[in-house]
């Protein structure tokens, strides 16, 4: 498991790309977590595997690509377990999902401010 | 590196890896589209026509893999590369990737130089595509043209190949067919007077430069024919013509016949073809004929050789002549059909009318299912009487002409030896004829005519042949092998033509034909009434002059003689 929540090469990498756009980004990705995460807490509910296997694959990617290793390694590990559709201790890897979004948002942040 | 930019089409349902991948597309240069799923990806392709398509293979309302293989389709004909981006890791899933008709794919999180690499790859590989289907295109708009100009072309061949009197009732003829350009060629006229001429013509090669050569060849065929030269005076022509235009190496195999239906004779002349059948209907005997020359076009004219084998032949016989397709047919072994096997369809026949018909049978058999082989050309010739083979047609301008006002002149044409061994006078005086007007629909009977009265004064005058060296079918040969000594021979002596032509009051005219010979003359008394009593295979001559003419007077010893004749 990475150590890191952010990988900071990535990052440096992505702001060097944006530019003027990295906040845009960084917001946008703010949004779409949001809503995932209330994806993945109503599919969990729900029982419904597939929605699950498919929001997790998805911020899965992005979380990959805005540089947060940690996050899309928890997420693989939830599109795993709903593609084989065997749950186990779901609810506790949900939370720590969740966990580790806060803790990506704070350190995204402060890259914000950065600017 | 090559960094020409593209029309990009990307489509991913995840916004903030959308607005990564088109920064960094655009950063390196390109024009990027970007769609949000699968079926906006196909709406916006059918709109931009990008060069290379990137998609996310899981979204909603149409996934990658779905986008992928409808926009293949939408591509018709073109390559559009399509690269999958995706966090997918397994091998089955990436498998799909590419069974859906993608061509690469990309893992996020997106490597830049990766990224431009791949896509700068298969940008190589559209251009290279483009480029290949651009040639394609030529080259098949290049065969559609070539196609449309051979079925032209073949359309031309055909009239101009399988043409004159190819219809008449004793020719039968196999031509090849619409597809096969074989270069074959298969020639039958009229001859002015009696008989006709029949030209079976095999070009080496194939398709259209061995059909090239068949339209000299055959203009002069028919214009020579049509004017009353001889057949070695048209060979000679012909061949003369192809060795002047054909490439070395192309030339033409042929056999011509010239068949003469009053005397039952038939002259041939035989340059690389196949031996030459003739089939004696009374007895079922067969004779063969091989060829003694080289084909036409492949000889200079002063070594070109026409000796001709000269037959007769009674009425029903049959001569078949053929291009070596027949002999070399290959069956599916690929064995060839041969001469035995030919012999033997003539030793089972018992009808000589089916012979044709069994000759094509056999081949047909032997050969199976190998039809595309049946590049062959065959023709059967029997003698007949003249009034069976042409109905007599009559010139289209006759009324035309009836108006005209007939000529009044005389013209004189004396030939020498040096001109009686190398000049027929015939085609000029019969071309002479045809411009008097009223005259044209008799050239026939008047070709006849002066042939007659031609070869009387120089054979008979001057060369002293006998003509009862003709009353049998093996004297034929030996006569005309002696004229030939005897020409070849002549010092002294001359042949004079000549034409008197006058207007009658109110109708027509009259034409006098007066020939003379310097020789000693012959009793022709004797003979006039010799040729009327008994009709051998000489028995045309005057009685048949005689049944054209108002009248036939002989002067001297016999050694000048002058024809009237009147038409309306």
């Amino acid at each position: 498991m990475a150590n890191e929540h952010i990988d900071a090469i990535i990052l440096a990498d992505l702001k060097d790309v944006m530019e003027a756009d990295f906040n845009r980004l960084i917001t946008i990705y703010f949004e779409d977590v949001s809503l995932r995460l209330e994806a993945l807490h109503q599919s969990l509910l729900t029982h419904d595997l597939a929605a699950l296997c498919k929001t997790a694959h998805s911020l899965k990617g992005s979380s990959s690509n805005i540089g947060a290793p940690r996050l899309a390694e928890l997420l693989q590990k939830m599109e795993d377990m709903a593609k084989q559709g065997t749950l186990q201790d779901e609810t506790l890897l949900l939370q720590k999902i969740q966990d580790e979004c806060q803790l990506v948002r704070v350190e995204l942040m402060q890259w914000m401010q950065s600017a | 590196m090559d960094t020409k930019p593209l029309r990009l089409l990307i489509a991913d349902d995840n916004d903030s890896d959308r607005l990564i991948l088109k920064t960094i597309l655009e950063k390196q240069g390109h024009v990027v589209f970007s769609a949000s799923d699968g079926a906006e990806a196909l709406v916006m392709f059918q709109k931009e026509a990008p060069d290379l398509v990137l998609l996310d293979a899981l979204m909603p309302v149409m996934n990658g893999f779905e986008a992928a293989r409808a926009i293949k389709l939408a591509a018709y004909g073109d390559l559009v590369p399509i690269i999958f981006i995706t966090s997918l890791k397994d091998a089955a899933s990436l498998a799909d990737c590419l069974k859906a008709g993608g061509d690469d794919f990309i893992s996020k999180p997106y490597n830049r130089i990766i990224l431009h690499a791949k896509i700068q790859a298969h940008a190589r590989m559209r251009r290279l595509h483009e480029v290949v289907q651009e040639q394609r295109d030529k080259i098949s708009k290049h065969n559609d043209h070539l196609m449309r100009e051979q079925e032209v072309a073949k359309a031309v061949f055909d009239n101009i190949a399988h043409s004159g009197c190819i219809d008449a009732p004793n020719i039968k003829s196999l031509l090849s067919p619409m597809a096969v350009f074989n270069g074959d060629m298969v020639l039958v006229a009229k001859k002015p007077a009696d008989g006709m001429y029949v030209l079976l013509g095999d070009f080496t090669g194939h398709g259209l430069p061995a059909a090239i050569g068949a339209l000299p060849a055959s203009e002069i065929f028919y214009g020579m024919s049509r004017k009353g030269f001889t057949m070695q005076e048209i060979l000679r022509e012909i061949n003369r013509k192809l060795k002047q235009i054909l490439p070395v190496g192309v030339f033409c195999c042929a056999c011509m016949l010239d068949l003469s239906f009053h005397e039952g004779m038939v002259k041939i002349w035989m340059g690389g073809l196949p031996d030459l059948i003739i089939f004696r209907t009374k007895t079922k005997k067969m004779e063969r004929i091989r060829s003694a020359h080289l084909p036409l076009g492949v000889l200079s004219d002063e070594k070109l050789l026409l000796q001709l084998d000269v037959l007769h032949l009674d009425y029903g016989d049959k001569i078949y002549v053929w291009s070596d397709g027949i002999h070399e047919a290959l069956n599916a072994q690929g064995e060839m059909f041969g001469t035995q096997a030919l012999d033997q369809v003539f030793h089972n026949n018992n009808q000589a009318d089916d012979l044709f018909d069994e000759v094509l049978h056999a081949v047909k058999v032997f050969t199976g299912d190998q039809a595309q082989d049946d590049d062959y050309t065959m023709v059967e010739v029997s003698m007949a009487n003249e009034h069976e083979v042409f109905n007599d047609r009559q010139d289209e301008d006759e009324g035309f002409a009836k108006k005209l006002i007939v000529m009044d002149c005389t013209i004189t044409c004396e030939l020498r030896p040096d001109s009686l061994r190398t000049f027929n006078p015939l085609p000029l005086v019969t071309h002479y004829l045809r411009e008097i007007p009223g005259l044209k629909n008799h050239s026939g009977k008047l070709y006849t005519v002066i042939a007659e009265l031609y070869s009387n004064a120089l054979e008979h005058g001057l060369l002293r042949l006998s003509s009862s060296l003709k009353n049998s079918a093996q004297g034929f040969a030996s006569y005309y092998k002696q004229r030939t000594l005897a020409l070849d021979a002549l010092k002294s002596g001359c042949v004079t033509i000549k034409l008197n032509c006058e207007p009658l009051e109110n109708r027509g005219g009259r034409l006098k034909i007066r020939v003379e010979d310097s020789g000693f003359g012959f009793d022709h008394e004797n003979m006039m009434s010799n040729q009327l009593k008994k009709q051998g295979y000489s028995g045309r001559g005057i009685p048949l002059i005689l049944s054209m003419c108002q009248s036939v007077i002989y002067y001297g010893n016999g050694n000048a003689v002058e024809v009237v004749f009147d038409w309306d």
